[in-house]
């Protein structure tokens, strides 16, 4: 159970450090509120400087479109601009409800998540990795489309 | 065509390098992995502040030299050959 004197987050454990910390639930919360108030096609610019510098989409490009497509209901074209927004929509109301549930809540949460950490830690690390190559492999597409413009044009 | 060729090599370098960056934020913590993904130049304060690895110097020198200079080679690159066309 949690160490006495700290609360869950603080009280050591991978979960409770990478997953279950104050800044993340705090991350989640900022993110579930602007999924719904945000316009799901977005605001017409990109705050990405990486896609603004090269025109190429990053590894986390059109996931804020994705994320606010989920919260308006539309689970199609959510996949269709991000496929891994549904399952970050899922984690921010996970989180934003641990941060609803109160101290008791989390401790429980990490109490049960303790025997299972080196799955957890396992399926995470795995997800990351399959983020990123999802967005290398979408930005080689994207490079590969433009020199093929490019060699038409010329 | 050279100047196409080295610039893609050092913006190849510079995404390697920046994915190394990302994937140590994620394993930081989640929150601090989205935000070097979605909050603009987070990242740069992630990888001066909290970043740690041995070659850190190198990593973060190659991330941003090779994003910076491989970026102008590819414009000016570019710039000549429809120059020359």
């Amino acid at each position: 159970m949690v160490e006495e004197g700290k609360g869950p987050a603080e009280a050591g454990g991978w979960a409770a450090r990478v997953l279950l910390s104050p800044l993340c639930r705090g991350v989640a919360l900022v993110i579930l509120v602007a999924s719904f108030l945000l316009p799901p096609r977005g605001l017409g610019f990109t705050i990405c400087w990486f896609n603004r510098w090269t025109g190429w989409p990053c590894p986390g490009c059109g996931l804020t479109r994705s994320v606010t497509h989920v919260s308006h209901g539309d689970l199609l074209g959510a996949v269709d601009y991000h496929p891994f927004g549904l399952l970050v929509w899922m984690l921010a109301v996970a989180l934003c409800l641990l941060q609803l549930g109160g101290p008791r809540l989390r401790a429980a949460v990490q109490a049960r998540l303790a025997p299972h950490e080196r799955g957890l830690r396992r399926s995470y690390m795995f997800l990351v990795y399959a983020f990123i190559a999802f967005g290398v492999v979408r930005m080689a597409a994207a490079i590969l489309d433009d020199t093929n413009l490019m060699t038409h044009a010329i | 065509m050279a100047m196409l060729a080295i610039g893609g090599l050092l913006l190849l370098a510079a995404t390697v390098c920046q994915i190394i960056i990302l994937v140590h934020a994620f394993k930081e913590s989640l929150a601090q992995g989205f935000l070097s993904l979605c909050v603009p130049f987070y990242i740069l304060y992630y990888m001066f502040a909290k970043f740690e690895h041995d070659k850190k110097a190198m990593i973060i020198g190659i991330a941003l030299g090779g994003a910076i200079v491989g970026n102008i080679l590819m414009q000016v690159g570019v710039a000549s050959m429809a120059g020359a066309m």
